[in-house]
């Protein structure tokens, strides 16, 4: 292909109309990438110590990330939530010693890992964001060795004929 | 101009369309014996159309070029599974995902199409054997990367995804990140009851989708290219002297197939929601060209009429037979049994049936080319 | 030094590689803790039980069939005989002799009309041969289930009907003839019953072809039009080399089952012919040449490979990866043949 020709016949018009699609198309999957990931934020309203200084859990917060409906939070609550895109809100409401409601300015954040864990107690007593937000690091559960056992894939030359289509 | 119907064009309609009468008469037989309502049934064959219709139609163009029936599209569809492998173990979910999982696709169906164009090009008249066992080929060199590559060699560290020992993909993988996104994304429910169980689900965007590729289809075969390739297909001598690239042209045609069939393996399985790793490919290809033939398409000529037809009649024998086989001798096993013997019967039938046909045809063209060459001798 | 290179390029660059990496293995084995002399008695073995099945493409090759992707059919007629066999209930070597017997009626009418429909289907017998082995191992699938088997070494126990997927051959004709002659040093040991059995279907098949009939059928193969000339009735002698390749693919599949211990059912012998066909690849046939040299070599590095890859690289790296190399080499060698240029014409 490239024999014979001088660089201006290589490098024409034609050349980066389509190199401009390859990038459009990479770009577009990059973008895809990073707006289609979900990643899990667990909201924990556990008594915890962060940098030292402690937080004691809330009593009652109504939080809500992003657009996906209110949730009631009593101490000792953790939930998961999955979490699609990079930038995330949390609107919090909570109340006082007296029952008043008060509503907490929205804070923007993002997710530091694929499994977060964010601490109401540490929002709602004004931390910011990136303090109160941590990565997830789950009890690992033991392997059943019966389960990795049949897990094993076997080699199949040419697939299972019963399958349904 | 009124048309006589005589007992030789009886006969002609029914050997130019066996296949699709034999199933039509098959599954006649076997809905009453199978037992279930119309409505599931009509639920199901809808759902299957839209699963691998995309599927089916991927395998048009290399028809259209005169290359037989492409058994490499498991090529393709080995590619869709990689993008879909990647996706699941970066956890990008919804359409946004399958899109994702296309774009991956996308490059190593082309690379795989390429290779697999050119070796058909190095097989001229063989084609479709030659296809068959690239795809067992390639099957060998897919689990290679999937099976032991894929951990140490390409970084995937999902434990959704690779094996508890740290390299190679599981054997199943659930995909419940995208299962029917594109399903749901817009769909509407006909006969439904005021529960909203039961009745029809028509998922509207897929079937654009399809009617999108349907519409691809036709536009090509306008174009110079989609030209190109019909006339390669009629004869290739004659189309090499017209100044077509015959070679490059046959090569195009087994990548578009390629490609579209990856597409067509990310939709099938969004709505299936399940991954078999090392399974599911390789079926594809087989159940993909039996429904296309049982819709009265052969080797030569296929048409987007034939694509539906098929997969409504292969897919109401898929879904009859077991409960028919149940129903009548008590064991489903044998209905399973008869749909793969009836899914290879009929591609051997409709591959007998061409040859036989392009055989009977050549002889009398070669009969009439005979006689008028007497005649002008005698003239 | 030019003749060298010459016949170089007749063994074939792919052949050559591959005898490499058998050669390789070997050398590698004792390093591995592998036993060399069990490792060749396992190959001389693997190689008992499956010449004939590769024997079995020479014939239809030889009549320009191509290569008989068709075998399964040739197997099943084995399988009857096999089953009807065991159904009669006499034990010992007899029985071995009885399936012969009984599967070769089944041969003869399968393969005949195996034969009548390729030849009806000139020009793309590869393909269509494919399906029909395909076809007719579903068929029979469903009439392993409903056929009216009765010996309780075979049917399944809890319904009494329908036979089981693998049935032993312990105590019909297990090892019948890898018992016979033979021979063990130390860890190696080889058995002559099953190379005498082999060489004598080898000696009948190359004594065939060398038979006027014989060379017809080769005539019919390498120059359609010239046999059609000389007055070779075509079809007919086709007919015949399809009857020969599904007969001993039927003979084949006994002597396979002898060895193995186990009579495969159902979806078994879907892919049989693969391995037979790409063997018989390996050893330096093409799509209308093959020879019983072609057989012997190939049988034998097709077996080595696959007996010895798993178990060396089992023991070097800890990963069985012999499977998938199998796969790719097996299929890959068959992919070569079929993309040559010098067997275009079929």
């Amino acid at each position: 292909m490239i024999k014979g020709k001088t660089a201006k016949e290589i490098f024409d018009i034609r050349f980066f109309v389509r190199l401009g699609c390859i990038i459009v198309i990479i770009a577009l999957a990059v973008f895809l990438y990073f707006f289609g990931k979900q990643r899990t934020l667990y909201v924990d309203n556990w008594s915890t110590e962060i940098d030292g200084k402690s937080y004691k859990a809330v009593d009652w917060a109504m939080v809500e990330v992003d657009d996906l409906g209110d949730q009631e939070y009593s101490p000792r609550q953790r939930r998961g939530i999955a979490l699609r895109g990079t930038t995330h809100t949390i609107y919090i409401t909570t109340e006082d010693d007296d029952f008043n409601e008060i509503v907490l300015d929205p804070v923007e954040f993002t997710l530091p890992a694929d499994q977060s864990i964010i601490s109401l107690p540490a929002l709602v007593a004004g931390l910011p964001a990136d303090k109160a937000i941590q990565e997830f690091i789950p009890e690992p559960s033991p392997v059943q060795a019966s389960d990795t056992a049949a897990e094993e894939p076997a080699v199949d030359e040419f697939g299972d004929m019963s399958m349904d289509f | 101009m009124k048309r006589e119907i005589n007992s030789k064009d009886v006969r002609n309609f029914l050997s130019n369309n066996i296949v699709p009468i034999i199933f039509i008469v098959l599954c006649a037989a076997c809905f009453p014996v199978a037992g279930y309502s119309p409505e599931y049934l009509a639920d199901q064959i809808i759902t299957r159309i839209m699963r691998n219709s995309f599927l089916v139609l991927s395998l048009l163009i290399p028809i259209m070029a005169g290359m037989g029936l492409n058994f490499g599209m498991t090529l393709g569809a080995m590619a869709g599974q990689i993008g879909i492998i990647f996706i699941t173990a970066w956890n990008v979910v919804g359409i946004p995902g399958l899109l994702l999982a296309a774009i991956i696709a996308t490059p190593i169906a082309v690379l795989l199409g390429w290779f697999c164009g050119k070796m058909l090009n190095m097989a001229r008249g063989r084609e479709m054997i030659t296809s068959y066992m690239i795809s067992f080929f390639m099957n060998g060199v897919y689990q290679l990367v999937v099976l032991y590559g894929m951990g140490p060699v390409i970084p995937i560290h999902s434990d959704q995804v690779i094996l508890p020992r740290g390299y190679g993909v599981r054997n199943t993988i659930d995909l419940l990140n995208v299962r029917k996104s594109i399903d749901n994304f817009w769909s509407i429910k006909l006969f439904a009851d005021e529960n909203g169980v039961g009745g029809i689900n028509i998922p509207i965007l897929t079937i654009i989708l399809i009617a999108l590729l349907c519409v691809v289809i036709i536009w090509f075969r306008k174009t110079k290219i989609g030209q190109d390739m019909r006339a390669v297909g009629q004869d290739m001598e004659v189309a090499r002297e017209a100044g077509i690239k015959v070679e490059r042209t046959r090569v195009l045609a087994i990548v578009i197939s390629t490609v579209f069939a990856a597409y067509g393996m990310v939709i099938y399985l969004s709505n299936m929601g399940t991954l078999n790793t090392y399974n599911s490919h390789s079926q594809i290809g087989m159940f993909s060209i039996a429904a296309l033939l049982v819709g009265g398409a052969s080797v030569s000529k296929a048409s987007i009429k034939n694509v539906f037809l098929g997969i409504v009649l292969f897919h109401l024998m898929f879904i009859l037979t077991p409960q028919a086989g149940k129903n009548l001798i008590g064991q489903a096993q044998i209905g399973e049994f008869f749909r793969v013997f009836v899914s290879y019967g009929v591609i051997t039938l409709a591959l007998v049936l061409y040859e036989i046909r392009t055989r009977r045809e050549k002889a009398e063209s070669a009969k009439t080319l005979a006689l008028s060459q007497m005649q002008e001798a005698q003239a | 030094m030019e003749k060298a290179v010459s016949l170089l390029k007749s063994f074939g660059l792919p052949r050559l590689i591959i005898t490499g990496f058998l050669l390789a293995l070997f050398v590698i084995a004792p390093f591995a803790d592998i036993n060399v002399g069990a490792s060749l008695s396992d190959v001389l073995g693997r190689f008992g039980q499956n010449a004939i099945m590769v024997l079995a493409m020479v014939p239809m090759i030889h009549s320009g069939c191509g290569l008989n992707f068709g075998l399964p059919l040739g197997i099943i007629s084995g399988l009857l005989g096999a089953t009807m066999a065991i159904e009669t209930g006499i034990q010992g070597p007899v029985s071995f002799l009885l399936a012969i017997l009984y599967s070769t009626p089944f041969a003869i009418i399968f393969g005949w009309g195996y034969g009548k429909l390729l030849n009806r289907v000139k020009g793309s017998e590869m393909m269509i041969a494919t399906y029909v082995g395909f076809s007719s191992v579903a068929f029979m699938s469903i009439m392993w289930l409903i056929l009216p088997y009765k010996s309780p070494t075979m049917v399944w126990g809890y319904t009494g009907q329908g036979l089981r997927t693998t049935i032993s051959t312990e105590g019909f004709y297990y090892h019948v003839l890898r018992d016979t002659l033979s021979l063990s040093i130390g860890s190696f040991s080889i058995s002559f019953g099953e190379i005498i059995f082999f060489a004598l279907f080898a000696f009948i098949i190359w004594a065939f072809l060398h038979t006027k009939t014989g060379t017809a059928m080769t005539a019919v193969g390498s120059n359609a039009v010239f046999a059609r000339a000389s007055g070779i009735n075509i079809d007919k002698q086709r007919t015949l080399s399809v009857i020969m390749s599904t007969w001993l693919g039927a003979l084949g599949i006994l002597c396979y089952q002898q060895g193995y211990g186990f009579i495969q059912l159902y979806q078994g012998p879907m892919y049989m012919a693969m391995p037979a066909v790409s063997a018989i690849l390996i050893g330096g046939a093409s799509v209308n040449k093959a020879t019983i040299t072609n057989v012997i070599i190939g049988t034998i590095l097709y077996q080595g490979i696959v007996s010895m890859t798993p178990s060396v690289m089992n023991n070097l790296i800890h990963t069985d990866m012999s499977e998938v190399l199998r796969i790719i080499v097996s299929n890959g060698m068959i992919l070569y043949a079929l993309t040559r240029k010098s067997g275009a014409s079929r």
